[in-house]
């Protein structure tokens, strides 16, 4: 190792050494480079994250090659990085782009930095906490999944995502009004700045396109001046991701790309038929955020429709198939999944077990055969699947937008 | 294949959660399939949650 690169969420100095001020950390004036240089004995470099995230886009990522980059990097708040003809730009004091920060609504919502209306309180991690609290305190009836996925725990950023993925309206809701704050604020930026492309990254672009992009995109193209008559900046979502190291980096519903691959996290889990605390079974599958969960000794006996259906909705995930029939076992997946075809089977003779065949439709790969054989049964509602007012359809095979990823997933208990 | 045999991280045991001495939660994975990571989840949510420990596997699909 020769070097060190560090990013900081903060206000870092022309000198490339210290952070000035973070928002939302206890750094005032931190001379971060020179502690970090003592302690591990070689050079280090301080950037702003967001800039390093720009930067890492235009080299490596979703900005390769093009002239003018505006990245922004949404997570608690919004970072801005700004790269022009292949130089990172930082202001004549090393503090520029820091999109998150213009006033987007007078006298609006209070900001960590002590302004008040700053963007990012209308479109980040916080925002979505803030519209999910909002909603709860005004309308409970309308927030009851909100509060059911939240399992007693903060109504928070991740708390809606996993709703939405769920299909519930209210955070879909919450996801198309952020959006569409991203998009007015785009078309500000492009007034000002004309890139060629913005990128869009950060923890909570990792909900994807359809949540969050689609919605901002939609609001880019209705608000940009001189529409219709200029180039218009593409608008796509970061592609350089953490590392993959036991899927911290992976979230569900953005499937993760390397290369020409596509990988899945699949959870398998005895759940005791939620005997001891079954909201703590919620949250642990929430926040290991799998694509496909394996459930053992689901509930099967008293009210186990309702159960096995309210521990998915807790879990952000949905029913595929499986439960009391399959002797206790059941299959969970997100909305990102294609179920395919279901089956359960149980006997004297065995511990049943619950087949889904699933496939990852987000991969686009028109043309390329199946390496699967056909469908097991057919999905019918009324009698193949346990539960058919959660069972996700598939559309027909023949649609080539669709793709061919699949797999099949099945739980099984053992004595 | 035993996913966690092959790549699995640290000892496996996933039963009884509290202090785990047996690994009785496994999966198994086909061969077109590649298998990133495996495994066994712990905080104090998991240890309230069930009597077992859940397993994660992280799988690469082949195109």
């Amino acid at each position: 190792m020769a070097a060190v690169g560090i990013r900081a969420a903060g206000w870092v100095g022309t000198d490339r050494a210290t952070v000035l001020f973070a928002p939302h950390l206890a750094w005032r004036n931190e001379p971060l480079r020179d502690a970090l240089q003592e302690r591990i004995g070689l050079p280090v470099t301080v950037e702003n994250d967001a800039n390093a995230a720009a930067w890492a886009e235009y080299r490596f990522g979703a900005a390769r090659d093009e002239p003018v980059v505006v990245c922004i990097t949404l997570g608690t708040g919004i970072g801005g990085g700004f790269v022009i003809d292949g130089e990172v730009y930082r202001g004549a004091y090393g503090v520029g782009a820091e999109f998150g920060h213009m006033t987007m609504v007078p006298a609006g919502r209070r900001c960590a930095c002590g302004n008040s209306g700053c963007w990012e309180m209308y479109a980040s991690g916080t925002a979505l906490a803030y519209d999910a609290r909002e909603i709860a305190a005004a309308a409970p009836a309308a927030a009851h999944r909100l509060v059911e996925t939240a399992a007693g725990g903060e109504l928070d950023g991740p708390v809606v995502t996993a709703a939405a993925r769920a299909g519930d309206p209210i955070a879909i809701g919450i996801y198309t009004a952020m959006g569409r704050w991203l998009g007015i604020g785009m078309a500000s930026l492009a007034a000002a700045l004309d890139p060629s492309i913005f990128v869009v990254g950060g923890g909570v672009s990792e909900a994807g396109e359809r949540l969050l992009l689609e919605p901002a995109r939609q609001a880019f193209s209705e608000t940009l001046t001189g529409r219709g008559y200029r180039p218009a900046a593409r608008i796509a979502m970061a592609d350089v991701r953490p590392a993959c190291r036991a899927g911290r980096g992976c979230r569900p519903g953005s499937v993760c790309r390397r290369g020409q691959t596509v990988i899945i996290r699949v959870m398998s889990y005895n759940v005791r038929s939620l005997r001891d605390d079954a909201r703590a079974v919620a949250r642990v599958i929430r926040n290991a955020a799998p694509d496909v969960v394996s459930v053992q000794e689901a509930p099967r006996f008293l009210r186990w429709r309702s159960k096995c259906a309210e521990l998915a909705r807790r879990s952000g995930l949905v029913v595929v198939c499986g439960g009391r029939p399959a002797a206790a076992n059941l299959l969970l997946s997100t909305l990102a999944v294609d179920v395919r075809a279901t089956r359960r089977s149980s006997s004297a003779r065995t511990r049943g077990c619950t087949n889904g065949a699933v496939r990852w439709p987000s991969w686009p790969s028109p043309g390329a055969p199946s390496p699967w054989p056909a469908p097991i049964s057919t999905c019918r509602p009324s009698r193949g699947c346990a539960m058919s007012a959660s069972c996700v359809r598939t559309p027909k095979d023949s649609d080539p937008q669709r793709s061919r990823s699949s797999s099949r997933v099945t739980s099984t208990r053992a004595r | 294949m035993d996913a966690f045999a092959a790549v699995g991280i640290g000892g496996g045991n996933s039963f009884p959660s509290g202090n785990p001495t047996r690994r009785i939660d496994g999966m198994f994975v086909a061969a077109p399939l590649k298998v990133i990571s495996a495994e066994v989840l712990d905080s104090p949510d998991v240890r309230i949650a069930s009597d077992h420990r859940p397993l994660v596997v992280e799988v690469e699909l082949a195109e």
